[in-house]
Formats: structure tokens, sequence, C-alpha cells
């Protein structure tokens, strides 16, 4: 398994140490916003691991002060896609294939998933998550990034490209999950 | 005029203003951006669809933790000054209520802790208490001191985020990730066709500065309280989920933002419709002060009143229990069950409206309009998925 220690943070220290020791406001401020957020992300890939992965993700973060605040963000964010794709990709290399044809964790209903009760599911199952393993990265970064509520501007930062980019870029992933997926007959 | 593209018809599924006023009446006309808006917003909500998760139930103060083991002994001793929670000072009783829900806030702090290094969470109202608010402690209120008097305040999150409206409740969904109820019953004259709208998460912060609460004094010629050494430079953190107004008719939503954000956004005006409000409770954390301090400090304020100071010491579980300022001479309160949890239900008896509000399983719930208190409850009762 990959660790995310091999990211390697994308601007210079500010402030001094101010997050090298982690003992001043900024640091504090950034882990009440975007825990929540990093665990949102992971969710989608490791499901209860998800904590797991935003935790490991902050403790390097703390560990290498890094850019300013946006600079940060789009670190923590991109630093969890690839930390939760690792740890997917890791559980999953044997038998993906085969877990494609599990049935949806919850509701076990076969007909189409209403987004009502999509969002009383718990986690995402088995299914969805071999989906995403099997994309390219980028393409699963941006739809993991985009289920946890990141604005366009906030995706164009992480994945470094303009936001008009990102359109083409769902466009493109979310026609290869469905295409994935094609075969679930509860997600059709 | 030139089709769209297909990033900006992608871009315009998530963010309706996207496209130009022209684009539109354009993608209204022609049938070839039709299809291809169709083949993309399919893909997209099936995505969405295989995507969606409900909020996870997060111990914020147990992740800190966890994140110290693993990083360093040292990562999380936190420093003082920085940052400001924005209780702009308005107008009115809400002044009043503001600096009584500030006060209560404070009070709630009380049966916590007060470790100086950790990050606690001490406050998520499960239960409302009315306090009575006199005209003359409202006069006395008006005059109390802005927050930004006492230290140093700081919207932390983002700034000026916009409120979204929608018409369809699956897009409230996917913005709020909150599972939007709705009513079974509405009240006979009342619109049944719903608008959503979604305010943004928002957090902050607020730190005590005895200087600065010396400088205020000095600017002002007044003598107040000196601040407790303990006090200075302990800080308190506020986070507020999304919240999920479904208004009927117009101006239903009016004055609800003061449930949230601490009233930066006005989402609307007058009030002929019905609303309903929903969001997971606020959290506040604290960096560590002694809790009795700062209740003892802040009561012992200019304007706050012995009777208002016993109100909120008389408040029975702090860190769970949000006190509701209410104004004797405008409003009624009482306590009454809504699905089986306690409720408040206020009637204005101006003519203004009633509100009804309670928490179940971590989400704050209320139902606001020109009703009578019966017609309220019968609609929060009907509320369902």
């Amino acid at each position: 398994m990959r660790r995310t220690g091999e990211i390697k943070p994308a601007a210079p220290a500010y402030n001094g140490q101010m997050l090298a020791n982690a003992a001043s406001g900024p640091f504090d401020d950034l882990f009440v916003m975007e825990y929540p957020r990093l665990v949102a992300i992971a969710r989608r890939f490791v499901g209860a691991d998800a904590e797991d992965v935003a935790q490991d993700v902050f403790a390097t973060f703390a560990r290498n002060p890094i850019g300013d605040r946006a600079h940060a963000r789009s670190w923590l964010h991109r630093a969890t896609v690839h930390r939760a794709l690792s740890h997917l990709r890791s559980g999953q290399r044997r038998g993906a294939r085969e877990r494609r044809h599990v049935a949806l964790e919850a509701p076990t209903s076969c007909g189409p998933l209403e987004p009502q009760r999509a969002v009383e599911r718990l986690e995402l199952s088995e299914t969805v998550r071999a989906a995403l393993a099997g994309l390219p990265e980028r393409y699963a970064t941006v739809l993991g990034l985009r289920a946890a509520g990141l604005t366009y501007k906030e995706l164009a930062d992480v994945m470094g490209v303009t936001t008009n980019a990102i359109g083409t870029l769902l466009i493109r992933a979310e026609a290869a999950l469905r295409k994935e997926l094609s075969d679930d007959p509860s997600l059709r | 005029m030139t089709h769209p593209s297909a990033e900006l018809l992608r871009r315009h599924r998530d963010e309706p203003d996207a496209l130009s006023s022209a684009e539109k009446e354009h993608l209204l006309n022609c049938a070839a951006c039709r299809a291809v808006r169709e083949e993309i917003a399919g893909n997209a909500n099936f995505a969405e669809r295989a995507l969606t998760l409900p909020p996870a139930s997060l111990d914020i103060e147990a992740a800190r933790r966890a994140v110290a083991a693993r990083a360093s002994n040292q990562l999380f001793a936190v420093s003082p000054a920085r940052s400001r929670f924005s209780l702009a000072p308005r107008a009115g009783w809400l002044t009043a209520a503001a600096a009584a829900v500030v006060l209560g806030l404070s009070l709630s702090l009380a049966p916590v802790r007060s470790t100086a290094a950790n990050f606690l969470a001490i406050f998520e109202p499960h239960s409302f208490q009315p306090i009575a608010i006199t005209k003359s402690d409202m006069e006395a209120l008006n005059g109390f001191p802005n927050l930004s008097s006492f230290g140093n305040v700081q919207e932390t999150g983002a700034k000026d985020v916009a409120p979204q409206t929608f018409s369809n409740v699956f897009d409230a969904m996917r913005v709020s990730r909150q599972a939007v109820l709705h009513p079974r019953y509405l009240p006979t004259g009342i619109p049944d066709t719903p608008t959503y709208t979604v305010l943004a998460p928002k957090t902050g912060a607020f730190t005590f500065s005895a200087a600065k609460a010396r400088a205020a004094a000095q600017s002002k010629n007044a003598v107040l309280p000196p601040m407790p050494a303990n006090l200075d430079g302990s800080t308190l953190y506020a986070t507020f989920a999304p919240t999920v107004i479904t208004t009927y008719g117009s101006g239903g939503a009016h004055g609800l933002h003061m449930f949230h954000h601490g009233g930066t956004h006005r989402v609307n005006s007058g009030m002929s419709g019905l609303a309903i409000f929903q969001s997971q409770a606020p959290r506040i954390y604290s960096t560590g002060a002694s809790v009795r301090d700062i209740v003892d400090y802040l009561l012992a304020q200019p304007g706050i009143s012995p009777s208002l100071a016993a109100q909120i010491r008389a408040i029975g579980d702090p860190s769970t229990t949000l006190p509701i300022p209410i104004p004797v001479d405008k409003a009624l309160a009482q306590t009454v069950s809504v699905g089986g949890s306690p409720a408040l239900v206020v009637g204005d008896e101006t003519g203004v409206g009633s509100v009804v509000v309670w928490e179940r399983a971590g989400m704050v719930y209320g139902v606001v309009g020109p009703l009578r208190e019966s017609e309220l409850l019968a609609v929060a009762n009907s509320l369902t998925r």
C-alpha cells in the first residue's frame, strides 16, 4: 500500500512554523472545517474506514507544513482521495470483478434507487466502490470529491484545471461510472 | 448564437446561473442542445444516485485526539489569539435575543471541563428553554457591548456564500446532504408548491481578549468588571451545518436566518406563507475556558438584570439546552410535544405568526408561519420523509 507521505506538498510553508508545530489557530480552524469533509470524501471509497483515512491524512499534514489555506485545503482533499483509493484498491485486488455482482447493501430493492432512499443508505455498496476502483484515478477523484460536496472552483483547485475543464471531466467520469455499473439492476 | 458547450451544460445542471439568459433561451429552443443536456443529466443523475450518502455522525474531539496521537505529542496545544464568530448587533428584540443566546451558550460550558490544551465539544442543543425578556431587559441589552468588545470574532468558513434556492427536493437533498422532510398536512389557504432554500454551512470562532475588553471599556468611558486571567485567550468554536428551509407561499422563510449564520443571510421578507426549517444541531467547541468564570463574567456585565441572570443560571442542563429569549410583551412560549420530542412553541401576539422548534436524533426542526399554534403543531406533527 502506498503511503500518503509520498504526496508532495503543493506550496511552500507559510507563517513560519505555524502548521509545523500545529500549536496555533489556523490548524485548529482547518481541522474543524475540513475533517468532516475529508471523512465525507473517504467514505465514498472506503466506507467505515473513512475516519482512519482522514486521520492519517491530517497527521501527515501536521507533520509536513505546506502552503496557504487554499493550498492546504486542496492538498488535504487530494491526499484523502489518493489515500482512500489506495486503501480501496489494496483491499480489492482479489476478486474485484466477482464483487461487481454483489447486491447493493441497502436498500435491497431491485427497482430504481430513488434519491430519497439513496440518502438513507449508511455506506456505498461494494459494487459502487469496486466500480470507482476500476475507473481512471482522475475520474474516481472528481466523482468522489463532487459527491462529497466540493464546488467547481474547489474541484478545479484540487485537479489543477479550469472550472470549465471540470465540466468535461465530470461528463466523462459519470459516463464511465454508468458504464461500469450498467449491469447493476438496482441503479438503472 | 452558438450552442453552449457540453461542459457548460454539465455545470448548468449543478449551478443554474452557469448559463446566461441568452444561453438559457437558446436551450429552450434548440433540440440538439436539449438532447445533449439530457444525456449529460442522465449520467449525472445516475452517478448521484450511486454516490449519495447521508452525513456521518462524527466526534470531532475524539478525532482530534486520534490525530494528535498519530502526529506528535505537541500537535494540538492550542494557542489563543484568533477568530471571531459573527453575532453582529441587530435592532430591537433580536439584539436582546442574540445577547441572551450568547450568554446561554457561554453558560452551557459550565458543567463540562476546563483543561487548558484540549478542544472539546461542549454544546449541542437537544432542548429549548424560553427565557423571558422584559422591555427593560431589552432596552438594557441594546446597550450591551458588542461581542467583539470582549475579544476577537471571526467567521472561519467560506464567507458570504449565498443561499441556493431550488424547486426540486432532490436538488435540496443533494446540496444539503439531508433527507428533507415534507408535511402531509397543510392548512387551507397555504399554497402547496414548495420552494427549497439551502443555507451553506458555517463555522466561527471567538477568542476572549482582556486587552480588547479594557480598550473597549476605556473608549466608552465605562467601568466594566475585569476579565479573569484564565478567560483571556480562551477560544470557542461554533459549527453550523447546512440548513434547508422549505417554503410554502411567499415569505415564509422570513426571520429563519436568525437560527443560522448569525443572521448574515436574509432569504426573504414578509410573512404570508409557511416555512419548515431543518439542520443538524449546531455544536460549540472550547479550548478549555473556565466556564463558570465565563458565565459569571458575562452575567456581571451592565445590562443583565438579576431576573435574566437567574433564569440563565437555572437552566438544568446547559450543555444541551438552548435558551430562546422571549419578549414577554410580544410573545408567549410553552413546551409541547412534536412526534414524541419535547418542543417549544412561541406564539407572537402582534399577529406576525408562531414558531415551533424541536430536536430529534441530532437534527433541529422548526415550523414558522402566520398560523394559530394548533395549525402550526398539526403541520409539525405531519412531517415525514
